[in-house]
């Protein structure tokens, strides 16, 4: 039940004090059966041992039902799970014919963990996701729900995905991103894989001279214009309007929120009276101007 | 819209209404829970429980207010209209419908103290002698859905055509129109539908009835002499003011223009909440697309010139028809009022209010 945890602390750990904690096996006809301390054992190979402490139990005397317990509450305890070891925990407990509302009754309520059927089913899904995905799910402390989400999505739009995550996105810069192909691609009718063949995205994409963080920058701005194209333009007529003003720079003209009035606040800077003079003289003279009587006829199409 | 299962507390068994909603049910069917919120425990265990809430009823009596202003946000211009609410949970699922956010319970809730619901009316009457009002309740649910199952709606419309101070109103997505056949037309009693294109509809509002049997049953009803209401709510940004317009001349080709009491104008807004919800809940729908901001009150909705072109466009399409059909805007400001509908905001929220006749700016016809 390890996913994407280091083995080199353990190793250390092992090396300078030796092994503290037994794994724990279940003698099988087969041989002995390990079902806890899978790390554990990885570290003492890794160091050259040849001999593990274990504890061990006879298969009638242990249920594969109650092992997965045992491994289970002592790796939520130890250690916490995170999100693809819970996933693989409800694997392991659907394929043991235990059902989701068990899995969530019994075991994620008393480990404190989210415990809905709704929660259950979400992680059952991210046993689907490539390698990839969930190492960057583990890596980032993606949520449950952003997760979901990268799960509801095709394997050939995941894929597409790639090569955001190859720009080294934070968990909210990902979710972000999500959101918008997401929501352009079911404005558009596409997919998400097509949303991100647009030529805009694709140029910056493929460009191989800026580095990722100023390239997923521009990948940022570029698809919140695609997002919001009537926004974009509203901006943009308003930050010309402003420049056709030819008002001072400490002038400030501010729009209202998402233009939703034609309401402006104005935000001045002053540093001497003769200066305020000068700045109010060009603003009156602005305030005659067709760019002015423009500002507040809030339209994205002149 | 199949009823699946009935819960309801034990004392609510002995009610009347009660009584004769559950007779049609076997008892497998009848599930006791002393409050909502054990009914919301027990649809939990379905993945969807909104989804299995939609066909599930709650019988209970509603110990809270019955008749409350509609609660057009401060910031916004109110029409006017009150809420009325024997139902509370609508069986059809529109992808947009706030009810999902908004509500703390899945099942549709049907309150059993009618008498209640009567009383709070009179007493409103009594204690306001000059004061007229539109209500209706089409608000918190469907007013026609789950007729004539429910009988509710025919007690309500027998009540209130006898009430002077009040123009009741209907308001569904549905053609159930047989419970009207029982009554005679009154001027008091107005019935609407909301409309949206119709490739919206089939997107949007999954298990209402097609645009076209809405306009089929609002035809059917003018014949027989009913008022009609027509609410353009939510109006989206992608079906295209083009097939909006449509449909706007589609209505007045099929009922005449003297018998629309309103027609209604109210861009998609919904909480930001609702979101994911809708996302998860409607994979199809095409909302989550639109380019929705938050506005003075928080809610998403499409940027102001992009309302306001759509409104201005209808507007035009409804006056080149009937220049004298009231018409109105939801959730908007003050200003926006003013800007487009040609009449100062509080003349048109009284003349909602009144009767066909007794108004003297917008009779249509």
């Amino acid at each position: 039940m390890s996913y994407a945890r280091p083995l080199e602390p353990l190793v250390n750990s092992i090396r300078q004090i030796g092994q503290v904690s037994p794994v724990l096996c279940r003698k099988t006809r087969q041989g002995f059966k390990l079902f806890s301390g899978f790390l554990r054992l990885e570290a003492m190979r890794k160091l050259g041992k040849k001999s593990v402490l274990a504890l061990t139990w006879k298969s009638q005397d242990l249920s594969e039902e109650q092992a997965f317990r045992m491994a289970f509450s002592e790796n939520v305890s130890a250690r916490g799970l995170n999100l693809v070891e819970q996933a693989m925990a409800v694997a392991a407990l659907l394929k043991l014919g235990l059902s989701k509302k068990h899995i969530a009754n019994s075991y994620f309520q008393p480990a404190e963990l989210p415990a809905s059927l709704g929660v259950v089913e979400s992680l059952e899904a991210l046993n689907l996701l490539e390698h990839d995905s969930k190492k960057f799910l583990v890596e980032k402390a993606i949520s449950l729900r952003c997760a979901s989400e990268l799960a509801r999505l095709s394997p050939a739009d995941r894929s597409a995905l790639k090569a955001i995550l190859h720009l080294h996105p934070t968990a909210s810069q990902f979710r972000e991103i999500l959101e918008m192909t997401d929501e352009i691609g079911r404005r558009d009718r596409i997919n998400i894989a097509e949303v991100l063949q647009s030529r805009e995205l694709k140029t910056i994409l493929k460009d191989p001279k800026p580095p990722a963080p100023q390239k997923l920058e521009r990948f940022v701005k570029a698809l919140k214009k695609s997002r919001h194209p009537h926004y974009a333009r509203l901006q943009a007529r308003h930050n010309r309007l402003c420049r056709q003003l030819a008002i001072p720079a400490e002038l400030k003209i501010i729009p209202a929120d998402f233009f939703e009035e034609p309401k402006y606040q104005l935000n001045l800077a002053l540093n001497s009276q003769t200066q305020a003079r000068e700045i109010f003289q060009k603003l009156l003279s602005a305030a005659l101007s067709p760019a002015w009587k423009k500002l507040f006829e809030l339209d994205d199409e002149d | 819209m199949k009823i699946k299962r009935v819960f309801l507390a034990r004392k609510a068994r002995k009610n009347k209404l009660a009584q004769q909603l559950i007779a049609s049910f076997k008892p497998g069917q009848l599930i006791e829970s002393e409050n909502v919120l054990l009914a919301n425990a027990w649809l939990r265990q379905f993945p969807d429980p909104w989804a299995e809430g939609k066909q599930s009823l709650f019988l209970a009596d509603f110990p809270g207010r019955f008749l409350e202003p509609c609660p057009c946000a401060r910031e916004y211009y109110s029409c006017g209209y009150w809420n009325l609410h024997p139902v509370v949970g609508c069986p059809i699922d529109c992808s947009y419908c706030i009810l999902q956010g908004y509500l703390t319970a899945y099942p549709i809730q049907v309150y059993l103290n009618l008498d209640d619901l009567f009383k709070a009316a009179v007493k409103f009457r009594t204690a306001h002698p000059g004061t007229r009002l539109r209500l209706g309740t089409g608000q918190l649910a469907d007013s026609l859905a789950l007729e004539p199952e429910l009988g509710i709606a025919a007690q309500l419309i027998n009540f209130f055509q006898q009430e002077k101070n009040f123009v009741f109103e209907l308001k569904t997505k549905t053609d159930h129109i047989n419970i009207l056949s029982g009554f005679a037309p009154s001027e008091k009693i107005v019935v609407s539908w909301s409309m949206n294109c119709g490739s919206a509809a089939l997107t949007e509002e999954k298990s209402a009835a097609k645009i076209y049997e809405r306009l089929s049953a609002a035809q059917k009803l003018a014949r027989r002499g009913w008022l009609l209401g027509f609410h353009f709510d939510p109006l989206l940004d992608w079906p295209g003011q083009a097939s909006y317009l449509a449909l706007i001349d589609e209505i007045f080709e099929t009922v005449p223009a003297s018998q629309i009491a309103w027609i209604s104008l109210g861009a998609l807004r919904f909480p930001a909440r609702l979101k994911p919800l809708l996302k998860e809940r409607h994979p199809e729908s095409r909302i989550p697309g639109g380019e929705l901001f938050p506005g003075r009150d928080g809610k998403l909705r499409y940027l102001r010139p992009l309302r306001e072109k759509l409104y201005r466009s209808l507007l035009n399409r409804v006056r080149e028809h009937a220049p004298r059909v009231l018409v109105y805007l939801c959730m908007e400001s003050e200003q926006m009022w003013q800007n487009l509908l040609g009449a100062p905001p509080g003349l048109i929220r009284k003349e909602l209010a009144l009767p066909l006749s007794e108004r003297k700016h917008f009779r249509p016809g």
